[in-house]
């Protein structure tokens, strides 16, 4: 397929490419149609659907800077504040329509953070990785293919670096090098939305020091590979979407994006898709960027998501009776706070950000740090929220096939009914929704997606200015 | 009369854009031939934005009849009254 428009070019993509896949002790041979990744191609189809809409176009579409076509944005390289603030603007308005991750964002990222730091490279080597790159994003943004950007990798024992490791494959690294290309062996983890990916942007997981030169790796490999094999996660209450759908309670999008482990068993790159191969120096300036540009992502997409929630929790108190009380709105005012702080911090990393030397601009890093970080904290506050407005009933509530059962649907009908006028089942739809989108793996995503708070915490110490502040402080003091 | 529909991107919007775009096509019915701002030829364009920030007006062309909405409060009728007065 040349280039992927709709939703059902998207479907029809992924049954054609042929990736290995496996969930759950299975080869699945469509995931496109299987109940179990359903719902993260529906939440990715999104980004397509949302494109062709013209409510929608100004935020989902982008001019690509390369070639003057209108693309979508989710392959656009930012090219000025406004296109920072757009992205964000976006990820709000998608996942209103999905409740949940819609995954083309980390791709989008590790394509920004190519772009910049292969430009660099070229600037001090004299390589020609920039134009190879320049050449690949042409073809992403003409067939509009998804990317999954493959950053993590499992790293066996932490206190090791990658070449003191008993098994080096725990990272992704060079083992052959060739006149027409490389030979890579090794992992990428937690790869969300992979399973319905095309391509991987494969970078180094961490600053690398001379010695680890083969781990200092960006290249790009079709998911359909030989050698390319994707082991899929399992997430909290995974089977319902296979066998009752209401129980699932977004049944339409999942939650979170849906992740695999992605092993390269002596895979094959020719050099047209190497972008970085040793250039140690500049690994921990791309992982750097990498996880900035996915860092202000998150107050855009979980403020999206949030909003749903809060709107989910005052239906719930709607159903119940408990709207009119003090401390339901006081909760439900909360939320809300906590929503719109998360979205500030992304519009404002995002209204600080600058050029860099290849013309791609970029976020403010502290900025957003602190707005990845903010997430960590204020998505399990704003769950607790969620569950305090919801009350016991979400832990306790009787499955679909109870309310559909012959002999006990009508008690699970008379005793689980709220207010007049609401049907039952409308009431178990809105709490399973609410269960969904607020339990285990769920909450897991917002701590550990785009960096655990640790990674953040760092940051702090190396941006946070802490000479200045005590500049400050001494002169007000009087200090010598 | 030709208007040029174009929307804001619905980041987070305060009402439902295309419903109450929807309801004024209803108003206008046939008086108003509605199409994309890319067409060409149209007399006027109605922005319809779901907040106050309404971000595309800075890259809309100047010298267009630009009527912007920014809320529903205003009756569709009121919206189709505004944008043919903007005709002659």
């Amino acid at each position: 397929m040349d280039r992927i428009v709709t939703k059902d070019d998207y479907l029809k993509s992924l049954r054609e490419q042929g990736h290995l896949v496996y969930f759950n002790g299975e080869r699945i041979d469509d995931v496109a149609s299987h109940p179990a990744f359903r719902p993260h191609v529906n939440a990715a189809a999104k980004t397509y659907e949302m494109a062709l809409l013209p409510e929608y176009e100004e935020l989902a579409t982008a001019v690509s800077h390369l070639t003057g076509e209108r693309i979508s944005r989710f392959t656009h390289i930012h090219q000025s504040v406004d296109d920072l603030i757009k992205k964000v603007q976006l990820l709000r308005a998608i996942a209103h329509e999905t409740g949940s991750c819609f995954q083309r964002c980390v791709g989008w990222d590790a394509l920004n953070a190519t772009y910049m730091t292969t430009y660099e490279i070229d600037e001090k080597h004299g390589t020609d990785y920039h134009q190879r790159f320049t050449q690949y994003l042409k073809y992403i943004q003409a067939s509009n293919k998804m990317v999954v950007g493959g950053m993590t990798d499992t790293k066996g024992d932490r206190s090791l670096p990658p070449h003191q490791q008993k098994d080096p494959d725990v990272f992704t690294h060079v083992v052959e090098r060739r006149q027409d290309g490389i030979v890579i062996r090794g992992n990428k983890a937690h790869q969300t939305g992979a399973a319905n990916s095309h391509e991987i942007l494969i970078m180094p997981t961490q600053f690398m020091r001379e010695e680890d030169k083969d781990f200092a790796l960006v290249c790009a490999v079709p998911l359909n590979s030989p050698g390319v094999v994707q082991i899929f996660g399992r997430q909290t209450n995974d089977d319902r979407r296979i066998h009752s759908p209401l129980d699932a309670g977004n049944a339409e999008y999942g939650l979170v994006g849906g992740e695999t482990l992605i092993v390269f068993e002596n895979v094959f790159v020719p050099w047209e898709r190497v972008f970085m191969c040793g250039e140690t120096e500049f690994s921990g300036l791309l992982v750097e960027r990498f996880a900035t540009l996915h860092r202000q992502n998150y107050g855009g997409c979980k403020g999206g998501v949030s909003d749903v929630l809060v709107g989910a929790c005052a239906l719930a108190s709607e159903m119940q009776g408990s709207a009119k009380a003090s401390h339901v709105k006081e909760k439900l005012a909360e939320m809300m706070h906590l929503t719109e702080t998360l979205y500030a911090g992304s519009v404002s990393c995002s209204a600080m950000g600058s050029k860099t030397a290849s013309g791609a601009y970029y976020p403010d890093p502290l900025l957003a740090n602190c707005t990845k970080h903010n997430v960590t904290r204020h998505v399990y506050e704003i769950a607790r929220l969620a569950h305090d407005v919801a009350g016991g009933i979400l832990a306790t509530m009787p499955s679909e096939a109870d309310l559909r059962h012959p002999e006990i649907g009508k008690y699970v009908e008379k005793y689980l009914a709220g207010v007049e006028g609401v049907s039952t089942e409308n009431r178990m739809r809105v709490l399973r929704l609410i269960e969904n989108m607020t339990g285990g793996t769920a909450l897991v995503e917002s701590m550990h997606g785009a960096g655990s708070p640790q990674t953040q915490k760092v940051m702090y110490g190396r941006l946070g200015k802490l000479d200045m502040k005590k500049k400050w402080a001494k002169n007000l003091a009087g200090v010598e | 009369m030709k208007v040029a529909l174009k929307y804001c991107g619905g980041c987070d919007p305060g009402y439902d854009r295309v419903a109450y775009w929807e309801a004024i096509r209803e108003q206008a019915g046939g008086r108003i031939a509605w199409q994309r701002p890319g067409d060409g030829g149209h007399q006027a364009i109605l922005l319809v934005c779901g907040c106050e920030k309404a971000c595309p007006l800075e890259d809309l062309p100047q010298g267009k009849k630009i009527l912007t909405v920014k809320h529903d409060r205003l009756a569709p009728a009121e919206v189709v009254a505004r944008l043919l007065g903007r005709e002659s």
